[in-house]
């Protein structure tokens, strides 16, 4: 009985509104994190290692050398 | 040109893996939280301290990854999982300690299009969370799930345990948790989303959910969702079936409600759960009082009742220091119960 009562309330609530991502804070938080910095994550990408490749293909260049 | 993602490689050795992977136009992320707590528990005979990892929102790591696959499609992976020492839904005073081991929370590969997202593997069941949402901005000391902090502590009569924990008279029913299940989940339309979910633990388990977010103009914001689950029987016994679902609105002056009821399946019976928070939250402070109702869900007859206060205060954005003060009760007929008061301190940093 008191599920069905919820039922009105969502769609009263819809006809409304504008729609804003829910974050359970049970969750892992968004925003800044002590390690991670403003981002709140490590963010590693294909660009990451094309520049990590580079940097390692400078580096043997330079070693190679007398 | 096949090459080795730095990023993945970075990635997954950091969990232990090793890996090779096309890298083109994918990101890698990875996030986590600790979360440690003095838990003191006085159950009308014993008391005692506890250093414990607060189950509301236990320590973790999550490493997740996608690309696009095609205009508008992305596919990618979630892999969570939690260790905790002394879990505080675990200690009793006869195991104040319990070592930390990997435990799984998400395993999976999604797919998302403009149709909705699929995902497939260990993960939340459709309804999970759905008796659990909550505004009030105080989750991580209290919510519906009064049980995560102190839920193996049993009731005594008489000075002697009754085998009746407060978890199991005052769950929330939270419906089938996480499992390992294929999960579509619909595209926003208007702040409401549909899910269902299909999969197994020891027997198949469906369930469904409607969840809703939205501002309400100038009345803050509302969020709520309603599930049902369903898990099938082993053979002579009772499919486990849950009804139910949560509302939080929160005004834009900090003054917030929460509201959830769950219905379940008991053989002879159905186990209630009701609960009410209401709170503020301003600036760095949100504060809560709660009370729940739990009927006849360890046996015919039963009502437990919590009652709470918790606290959170954000000095910094990546930490929270959080302090919970509650008494639990179970009345039975016949039987005279001791009251178990809970206080527990700690803080949750994200890393």
């Amino acid at each position: 009985m008191r599920t069905a009562l919820l039922v009105p309330l969502f769609f009263l609530a819809g006809c409304a509104a504008e729609p804003v991502p829910y974050h359970s804070g049970n969750e892992i938080p968004r925003g800044p994190g002590l390690v991670t910095g403003p981002q709140g994550e490590f963010v590693l990408n294909a660009e990451d290692y094309r520049e990590y490749q580079e940097w390692r293909a400078r580096k043997r260049e330079q070693e190679s050398k007398p | 040109m096949r090459r080795t993602p730095f990023a993945a490689a970075v990635a997954l050795a950091f969990l232990g893996f090793g890996t090779t992977a096309q890298a083109q136009g994918i990101e890698v992320r990875l996030s986590g939280q600790v979360n440690r707590a003095l838990m003191h528990v006085d159950d009308g005979t014993q008391t005692d301290w506890f250093n414990v990892d607060n189950e509301n929102s236990s320590t973790r790591f999550r490493f997740s990854a996608e690309g696009q696959a095609a205009p508008g499609w992305k596919g990618g992976i979630l892999f969570e999982a939690d260790f905790q020492s002394n879990p505080s839904d675990t200690v009793t005073f006869a195991t104040r300690s319990v070592s930390a081991e990997l435990t799984e929370r998400h395993m999976d590969v999604f797919v998302a299009s403009p149709y909705g997202t699929l995902r497939l593997g260990q993960g939340d069941g459709a309804a999970n969370g759905a008796s659990e949402v909550d505004l009030s901005g105080t989750t991580v000391a209290h919510y519906a799930t009064s049980p995560d902090i102190g839920g193996a502590f049993q009731y005594r009569t008489g000075g002697v345990l009754s085998g009746t924990s407060i978890g199991a008279s005052i769950s929330s029913q939270d419906f089938e948790s996480r499992y390992d299940r294929l999960l579509y989940q619909s595209p926003l339309f208007s702040g409401f989303m549909v899910e269902g979910s299909w999969g197994h633990k020891d027997t198949d388990i469906v369930e469904l959910a409607l969840r809703y977010s939205g501002k309400i103009g100038a009345n803050g914001t509302l969020a709520g969702a309603l599930g049902y689950s369903r898990e099938d029987a082993a053979p002579g016994g009772t499919d486990d079936k849950v009804i139910g679902g949560s509302i939080s609105w929160l005004h834009p002056s900090g003054f917030n409600l929460t509201f959830a009821h769950t219905v379940r399946d008991l053989p002879g019976r159905d186990g209630e759960f009701n609960y009410v928070k209401g709170g503020y939250k301003t600036g760095k402070h949100a504060f809560s009082v709660d009370y729940g109702m739990g009927d006849d869900q360890a046996a015919a007859g039963d009502e437990a009742k919590v009652y709470g206060v918790g606290y959170v205060f954000v000095p910094i954005a990546w930490a929270e220091i959080f302090a919970l003060y509650k008494v639990h009760s179970l009345d039975r007929p016949g039987v005279s119960l001791e009251d178990i008061t809970v206080f527990m301190v700690g803080s949750r940093v994200k890393f």
